[in-house]
């Protein structure tokens, strides 16, 4: 009996054991689960809990110098749903239609669906969803999706400047590249718990980050000069027929670049629609033969070497040279002509003996001093710098085709720089293109200012230059880049392309600069057309017209440019284009008023200026353009909300007016 | 003779269980709020239905305190035949409403039982009661060792039938441990012992998922599917507790990735909230409440009371250490609940029988370890 008693305990103490060296194990191995390996467990506890949802910055906003904006960014929405999550779909589907848009039967419809997910509904705006989101973005079931996308509301104006961005907003061409970090913003986030069944739990303890939003760009580019510009390149496009034109317009005095512009055109709303190479800006990007523009670099190092004064009588070999076995003609045969007639009749000949006499030192000397074969270093991806061969290559024959511009190569920018350091009395300046880089909440993050690169002359020289190629003008082959009223000085250039079989015949590029007024310069434009194509291809006879066509427009426009000219003459009807009667018109009425001496542009040019349409129904709103003689570009009904051009921009005679209607009144911001 | 006896209830054992009780409870509520409100929108609803189960086990834990335990040495024979019965009808009933895949429950009224829970307790005690009356002819073959062998064969062929593969082993491991510590010769139980394991090597080959389970278990988990998705959820709960835990309530896994947070995997979330340190903690509670649980029955001054203490001790223990083995991954998933913490009534009330009848025991447990004169007096 005893016995038996012993025999229980010992068993059950053996047995015991066992199940103590178990529960010893079970120890072991909590240990090695939540002490040991816990991390890797906690982070994967993470990864299937946390739902991150990421907040999309908004772009910052690229402004032209008066502060309109040249981009857009139009926040929308996408709903998607997990059918299966919710209930009530009678009811949800009611509120649905309430909140968003009046579709019950076919929400009800997709909330019935036996998919897992499903679109609701896409591309919503704000305003739209903002109801929706208040009651349902953390409802289980419901996923929202932002989705930022950039709009350019000019479309091909400006195209290749602004550039684009691809798919996730990000800049690839143009300042959308070039200005990348400052727009691009900060994307936030914000975590929310996610349950087994997928369903999310928004909780403020939660961590977020704040989305910080791009920089505001404001840009020197004029939106005014810009329209003109690439209205007037595209005219001359299509007038010669030319495969490319291009045009700048830049404002000597600080190196501001006021517009730039290359057609054919680009809108970078539809990138697919055109060929990538529209995408390019070509004024920075493109280098071709300045020709007889280049003839400033052999003019300002014979003035500054004191070799040849403009009066200087040079034989011009009656049209054609021999230099080693090339020969090089003149465009008329001239026998003896002053140094300051070379240059303004543009004689190729005459430029070569110049240059001949200062040597071949001086003229490379002076073409870097310009700034050529050198990047600006301009704001923009993809800069070329142009090509200037080394001086030890040089002979007689490069010598004498840099004279007069070929051999070398450059962008429409280093032209513009160079001539705007003739313009400004000898300072070859940065050129600008950013005036000033804002966060949105307006601190002031950059801002540009002229930048000195070097002094290419001294000022006695340069100034004259500027009479020089005021005497072109006036007098020479830029003839008709000349307004009668309007000092404007100006070089023309006509290149023979390079083609595989050397300098083709036919194929020119036709260069003109100019700018104005003479003894002041506030504008400097140059315009290039690529292979004209008719009887005229040189650059005083397509590219000069051009300035002259976009000087006037600008002119027109300004209040604050004033014009001076050797002796005041009154402006003739016969200078305005007749096809635009309106233009015509508003100058018939202002030629008829009484001018002084001096005039100021305002006084003879009535300026109208965009009544504030916001609010007005559409009848009154059209009502108000129709006696402005504005045409209205019409979208939408009810009342206006937004119009384009904005209050008080100046009207001209082809403005349209764009106005945005809506039903009803909602929150534009 | 009697002054010699307690007369009270044993103070450690049961400040134990309140302790168990409570902190189940609350884990319990924890654990289960978020199936609760995603399943019935009501984060309450399993909380209130584990009170009402505590209630219902206090009720039945009170009879088993209050009876002299002796009488169920009289019954013991006739429970475990009624248990077969109840197995029996309970595989008819099922039967022949359809149900043939979980047919583990009978329903009573708005009641339902699992017979299984009741068959555990009947051969625990029919083994005790056995050994308590024929304690001379343990070594005879015929009479001592087959009448017990049979009964619990039969017991754990019908559950196994039901099917219910787990609570099956368990019975058979719980009546084979009875057996031994009530000393039966090893010589006669090896063969018996041999051919439960050829049974049970044969059951698990005949059904996949049982077989798949155990290579899960065997290959770490790897297979995130089915039953491994449950073990690596479980495991993720677990390491997510770190050493110090995410504090009470603070369970990210109990929000519908773990699966049955509520049940089987109850102590996962434990784990999760209150870290290595609590799990441990939790551990040397249940550890402690067995050995005390032994301690007691070795006190009892009969062997009937001796056996059946042990053996309830022993079954509440290996059910903590069967349900924590399966949470870490070291053992197939079976679907055993954890005492006190796991939502269920029939393992409440099992649990609350077993505690009433060992709280029983300890009222007339001898002072010390010195069963030899008394009993002998007894007798």
């Amino acid at each position: 009996m005893t016995n038996y008693f012993h025999k229980i305990r010992k068993r059950t103490r053996i047995i015991s054991l066992f199940l103590l060296l178990f529960w010893g194990a079970l120890i072991g191995r909590l240990f090695t689960i939540q002490v040991i390996n816990s991390t890797g467990y906690q982070k994967t506890c993470k990864n299937q809990a946390d739902y991150r949802r990421i907040i999309n910055p908004i772009r910052g906003t690229i402004y032209d110098r008066s502060q309109k904006a040249l981009t857009m960014d139009i926040v929308q929405y996408n709903i998607a749903i997990h059918p299966y999550l919710i209930k009530n779909k009678e009811k949800i589907a009611g509120e649905l239609s309430a909140l968003i848009k009046p579709k019950y039967a076919a929400y009800l419809k997709t909330l019935q669906s036996d998919r897992t997910f499903v679109w609701l509904e896409r591309d919503i705006l704000h305003s739209e969803i903002q109801p929706f989101l208040e009651k349902y973005q953390y409802h289980s079931g419901f996923a929202i999706e932002q989705k930022v996308h950039r709009s350019y509301p000019f479309g091909e104006i400006a195209g290749q400047l602004i550039g684009l961005t691809d798919i996730d907003n990000h800049g690839i061409v143009g300042l959308e590249k070039e200005l990348e970090p400052f727009v691009c913003g900060t994307p936030g986030w914000r975590v929310a718990m996610k349950d087994g069944w997928g369903r999310l739990n928004n909780r403020p303890d939660l961590p977020y980050k704040e989305t910080i939003n791009g920089n505001d760009i404001t840009l020197t580019i004029d939106h005014e000069y810009q329209i003109i510009l690439h209205e007037e390149l595209l005219n001359a496009f299509e007038q010669h027929n030319a495969d490319k034109t291009m045009g700048i317009i830049i404002n000597p005095n600080n190196g501001e670049i006021l517009a730039m512009s290359t057609i054919p055109g680009f809108d970078p709303n539809m990138p697919n629609n055109y060929p990538v190479s529209a995408q390019i800006n070509g004024i920075v990007t493109d280098i071709f033969e300045p020709g007889s523009t280049f003839k400033i670099v052999t003019a300002t190092a014979a003035f500054e070497g004191d070799k040849v004064q403009p009066g200087d009588s040079i034989y011009c070999e009656d049209g054609h040279i021999k230099i080693g076995k090339t020969i090089i003609h003149d465009h008329k045969k001239y026998s003896t002509l002053s140094f300051a007639e070379v240059i303004k009749k543009s004689s190729n000949i005459g430029t070569i003996k110049v240059a001949r006499k200062i040597g071949k030192d001086q003229v490379f000397n002076y073409a870097r001093r310009y700034g050529f074969g050198a990047k600006t270093d301009i704001q923009f991806p993809g800069e070329q710098k142009g090509i200037i061969h080394p001086l030890k290559k040089w002979n007689d024959l490069m010598l004498a085709q840099v004279a007069i511009g070929h051999g070398v190569c450059c962008t429409a920018l280093q032209l513009a720089n160079a001539y705007a350091a003739i313009a400004n009395g000898g300072y070859l300046l940065k050129p600008q293109l950013v005036k000033k880089i804002e966060t949105k909440d307006g601190i002031l993050l950059y801002e540009g200012k002229p930048q000195y690169i070097r002094r290419v002359a001294s000022a006695e020289t340069m100034i004259l230059m500027r009479d020089l190629l005021r005497l072109a003008v006036k007098s020479g082959t830029g003839l008709k880049a000349d307004i009668n009223g309007m000092a404007i000085a100006g070089k023309t250039g006509t290149a023979q392309k390079v083609t595989e079989k050397g300098y083709s015949q036919t194929d020119y590029v036709a260069t003109f600069v100019g700018f104005f007024p003479v003894n002041d310069p506030k504008l400097l434009c140059v315009i290039v057309v690529d292979n004209p194509k008719g009887l005229n291809h040189t650059g005083g006879s397509v590219s000069a017209p051009v300035v002259k066509e976009i000087f006037k427009r600008i002119v027109n426009l300004s209040d604050d440019l004033f014009f001076q000219e050797d002796q005041l003459q009154t402006p003739q009807l016969k200078l305005v284009n007749s096809s635009l009667q309106h233009k015509v018109n508003f100058i018939q009425t202002a030629a008829a008023a009484p001018r002084e001496s001096h005039v100021r542009l305002s006084t003879y040019q009535y300026t109208q200026r965009m009544p504030d349409l916001r609010g007005k129904p559409l009848r009154q709103a059209v009502a108000i353009l129709q006696t402005m003689g504005v045409e209205a570009n019409i979208q939408g009904t009810g009342v206006v909300t937004s119009q384009y051009p904005q209050v008080n921009s100046p009207v001209t005679s082809n403005t349209q007016c764009t106005i945005n209607l809506e039903p009803r009144s909602v929150n534009l911001e | 003779m009697n002054a010699k006896y307690h007369q009270s209830i044993d103070q450690i054992y049961f400040i134990l269980t309140i302790i168990l009780i409570g902190i189940g409870f609350v884990i319990q509520y924890s654990a289960s709020s978020s199936l609760a409100a995603a399943k019935f929108n009501d984060p309450g609803f399993y909380m209130r239905g584990h009170f009402v189960r505590i209630i219902a086990g206090l009720i039945v834990g009170l009879f088993f305190l209050q009876i002299n335990y002796n009488h169920l040495k009289s019954i013991s024979f006739w429970f475990a035949i009624s248990s077969i019965i109840l197995l029996v009808l309970t595989l008819i009933y099922n039967r022949s409403s359809g149900n043939t895949s979980m047919a583990r429950w009978i329903q009573f009224g708005p009641f339902r039982f699992q017979p299984s829970e009741l068959a555990k307790f009947s051969v625990i005690l029919y083994l005790a009661s056995f050994y308590d009356r024929h304690q001379d002819i343990i070594n005879d073959i015929k009479k001592g060792f087959l009448p017990p062998a049979i009964i619990l064969t039969f017991i754990i062929l019908l559950v196994v039938a039901e099917p219910d593969f787990s609570t099956g082993a368990v019975i058979a491991v719980l009546g084979i441990t009875i057996m031994i510590i009530g000393g039966t010769k090893l010589v006669h139980l090896s063969p018996f012992i041999g051919l439960f394991m050829i049974f049970s090597v044969f059951t698990v080959i005949r059904s996949p998922y049982k077989l798949k389970r155990i290579i899960t278990t065997i290959s770490g988990g790897n297979d995130i599917q089915d039953a491994g998705y449950q073990i690596h959820q479980s495991l993720i709960t677990l390491g997510n507790g770190g050493f110090w835990g995410r504090g009470l309530a603070g369970s990210i896994e109990k929000n519908l990735f773990l699966p049955e947070p509520h049940t089987d995997f109850v102590f996962s979330v434990a784990g999760e909230e209150f870290g290595f340190i609590g799990a441990t903690l939790l551990l040397i509670l249940f550890l402690l409440l067995f050995i005390r649980g032994i301690q007691i029955s070795f006190r009892a001054p009969d062997i009937f009371g001796n056996l059946m203490g042990i053996g309830l001790s022993i079954s509440m223990f290996s059910y903590v250490l069967a349900n924590v083995g399966v949470v870490c991954g070291i053992l197939p998933v079976t679907g055993l609940p954890l005492p006190f913490l796991s939502y269920g009534g029939s393992t409440m009330l099992y649990n609350f029988a077993c505690i009433g009848i060992l709280l029983n025991i300890s009222k007339k447990m001898l002072d010390k370890e010195k069963p030899l004169r008394l009993v002998t007096i007894h007798d």
